[in-house]
C-alpha cells in the first residue's frame, strides 16, 4: 500500500483517557495503521477531560479522543477562549451506563412494588420524596457538557425527578468514579465503560440502565484537533482521520475485539484486566454482582467506512446542542465545528487507495 | 482562595501573593469540600492545581450556576492559545468570579504560575540528583566486583566500563547493571 500524503508534522502526540472506547487510538497503534498513514504517534494517557481539552488548546498536545459534545460547547466552557476546536470524525458512538450504589440500590427496594431494571428510576423518585431534608442524593458525570450529562438527566426526567432541584450533580474524572461510589462521596454515576461494569463485578455498585437503551446511537468521542492546527497541518489531520477510521472499521467486526480487549488492558493504556473488558466491549453486561450476564447489543457502536456512524454533521451537532441547551445556553453556530467535508475526504482518501 | 493539597507550595503561593497585595481569603487542601468554601468566600479568584479531582468539580459549577467563578481562558492582550498553555505547562488553572475582568487576576495568577513552576523544577532536579546519585552507587559497586574476581585496578574497572558502555551504546549504568547480575548469576 503505497501512502501519496505528506503529513507536515509526523510527530503527533494524542490524548486518551482509561476507557474502553479509546480502543480506536490504541488499536491504530498497535495494528500499525498510523504507521502506514506515515505517523509516529505518541499515545498520551489523561486523567480529566477539563485537563485534556485544555492541554489541546495550549498546544501541548496535536490532537484528542473527546467527548463529542465539547468541540460544539466550548465558548460556554471556556468564555473568552479564541480557539475553536474541530472534529472530522466520530470514532464511536454509545459505551456508557448508569450505575447506583450497592448500598443506595438496596434502600430504593424499599420503594418499588416491581422487581424490574425499568422501574429503578421511579423507586429513585419515591425515595427522594419521602425522603426529603435528610441527606441528599448526589450523582456523578465526567464533564458538564457530556453524553453523561445528557444520559443522566434524560433518566432522571423519564421518572419525572428535576435534576437541578430533586438531587446534586456533581463532576468526577472517569476514573475516579469507582473509588467514590465506595467510600460513599456519590451514591452514583453515569460513565463510560468499564466503569461501570467493574463496579457490578465488585459489588460496589448495580448498573441501573445501559445509556444505549435510554438513546440510541448518540455520538460519544471525536477525534478533535484546534481549527488552527487543523490549517496548519491538513495532510497529518488526513493521515490520522484515515488511520482511525480504519481502526474504527476493524473494530466493527466481531470477530476482532477479544484481541482489542487484549490490547486495550495493557500497563500503559487501561492497565486492568482483559477477561473485565473483553465482556463489556463484546456488549455482554453484568447487571448486579452474582446475577446472570445478558447480552445488550450496540452498546459499543464503531464508525465504519460503509455506514454513516463516523459521520459528524450539522444535523448530529445540532441534536446534541439542543439537548445541552436544555440547562445551558448555547450558540447554534458551533455546530459547524462537527466537520462532515473533512469526514468525506477521508472516505475518499480511502476508498481511492484501495 | 488557593486549593492545593501541597501544603509547602500553597505556602509560597500564599506568600508571594500577600506581598503582591492580594489577600488570600481561603487556602484549603483538596479534601475539603470545595463547593461550601466557594459559597463562603465568594473568592474573585480561584487557583487550583489542573491534577486535582476538585477541579473537575470547580468546572462544573462555573455552568450549572452562574454566581460560581468561571474559567479564565486568557488575558485580553494574550492569546488563549498561548496563555492556556503557559497554564497546563506549570500546573495552574484558573477561574474568576463574575465582574472580575481577566486584567485585573492577571498578576495573581501569573504569580500562582511562576510559583507552581519553580516548584516544579525543584522536585525535577531532586530527582535527577537522586538518580545519579543512585547512578554513582551501582556503577562503582560494578567496579568492586570487577577488580575483585579479575583483579583488576580501579582504573582498569573503569575503563572496561567505559569502553563496554560505548561499543554497546548503551549507559555506564545500564552495562553496570548487567554486569551486576552477571556475576552475580555466577554462584
Amino acid at each position: 500500500m503505497s501512502s501519496l500524503l505528506c503529513p507536515e508534522k509526523k510527530l503527533i502526540k494524542l490524548l486518551f483517557l482509561r476507557l474502553t472506547d479509546s480502543a480506536p487510538l490504541i488499536v491504530a497503534q498497535e495494528k500499525g495503521y498510523f504507521h502506514q498513514f506515515g505517523l509516529e504517534v505518541q499515545l498520551q494517557r489523561e486523567t480529566s477531560w477539563a485537563t485534556l481539552r485544555d492541554k489541546l488548546i495550549g498546544r501541548r498536545a496535536d490532537a484528542a479522543a473527546m467527548l463529542a459534545p465539547m468541540p460544539l460547547t466550548l465558548s460556554q466552557a471556556l468564555p473568552g477562549c479564541k480557539e475553536r476546536l474541530i472534529s472530522g470524525l466520530i470514532l464511536s458512538s454509545n459505551g456508557n451506563a448508569i450505575t447506583l450504589s450497592e448500598d443506595l440500590y438496596q434502600r430504593l427496594q424499599h420503594y418499588t412494588t416491581q422487581e424490574t431494571r425499568t422501574d429503578i428510576a421511579s423507586a429513585l423518585k419515591n425515595y427522594l420524596k419521602k425522603n426529603r431534608g435528610t441527606s441528599p442524593i448526589r450523582l456523578a458525570t465526567v464533564y458538564p457538557f457530556s453524553s453523561h450529562t445528557l444520559q443522566l438527566r434524560h433518566w432522571l426526567q423519564t421518572a419525572d425527578i428535576n435534576p437541578d432541584q430533586d438531587l446534586q450533580l456533581i463532576v468526577l474524572p472517569p476514573e475516579q468514579m469507582l473509588e467514590n461510589l465506595h467510600r460513599g462521596v456519590i451514591d452514583g454515576y453515569c460513565v463510560g465503560e468499564p466503569w461501570n461494569s467493574l463496579a457490578a463485578y465488585k459489588g460496589t455498585g448495580v448498573i441501573a440502565s445501559a445509556c444505549n437503551t435510554l438513546l440510541p446511537a448518540m455520538p460519544e468521542k471525536v477525534l478533535a484537533v484546534t481549527q488552527s492546527w487543523h490549517e496548519a497541518n491538513p495532510a497529518s489531520h488526513l493521515a490520522l482521520r484515515a488511520a482511525l477510521l480504519q481502526a474504527c472499521s476493524w473494530l466493527s467486526a466481531r470477530e476482532n475485539r477479544y484481541e482489542a480487549a487484549g490490547l486495550l488492558s495493557q500497563k500503559h493504556y487501561l492497565d486492568l484486566p482483559q477477561s473485565l473488558l473483553q465482556g463489556s466491549l463484546n456488549d455482554q453486561i453484568l447487571y448486579r454482582r452474582n446475577t446472570d450476564i445478558i447480552a445488550n447489543p450496540g452498546w459499543h457502536l464503531f464508525a465504519h467506512i460503509d455506514n454513516d456512524n463516523g459521520r459528524p454533521c450539522e444535523a448530529k451537532a445540532q441534536q446534541l446542542i439542543e439537548m445541552c441547551s436544555d440547562f445551558s445556553e448555547i450558540a447554534l453556530a458551533d455546530s459547524q465545528n462537527f466537520r462532515s467535508d473533512l469526514y468525506r475526504q477521508t472516505v475518499d482518501y480511502l476508498c481511492t487507495k484501495k | 482562595m488557593l486549593v492545593d493539597d501541597n501544603h509547602e507550595r500553597a505556602h509560597s503561593v500564599c506568600e508571594r501573593l500577600q506581598a503582591a497585595g492580594y489577600t488570600i481569603v481561603a487556602q484549603i487542601s483538596s479534601a475539603e469540600g470545595l463547593l461550601f468554601q466557594v459559597e463562603k468566600y465568594r473568592p474573585d479568584v480561584v487557583l487550583i492545581d489542573i491534577e486535582s479531582p476538585d477541579r473537575d468539580i470547580l468546572e462544573s459549577l462555573a455552568i450549572v450556576n452562574r454566581e460560581a467563578p468561571t474559567p479564565v481562558a486568557m488575558f485580553s492582550s494574550h492569546n488563549s492559545a498561548d496563555f492556556i498553555g503557559r497554564a497546563v505547562e506549570s500546573g495552574v488553572s484558573a477561574y474568576m468570579a463574575e465582574g472580575i475582568t481577566p486584567e485585573r487576576v492577571a498578576p495573581a495568577i501569573e504569580i500562582a504560575m511562576a510559583q507552581f513552576k519553580s516548584f516544579q523544577q525543584l522536585r525535577q532536579s531532586l530527582e535527577r540528583t537522586q538518580q545519579q546519585l543512585s547512578d554513582r552507587k551501582t556503577i562503582e559497586r560494578a567496579k568492586g566486583l570487577l577488580m575483585a574476581k579479575k583483579n583488576l585496578s580501579e582504573k582498569d574497572a573503569h575503563k572496561i566500563l567505559r569502553n563496554l558502555a560505548m561499543s554497546s551504546n548503551a549507559t555506564m549504568r545500564a552495562v553496570a547493571e548487567q554486569l551486576i547480575h552477571y556475576f552475580q548469576s555466577e554462584h
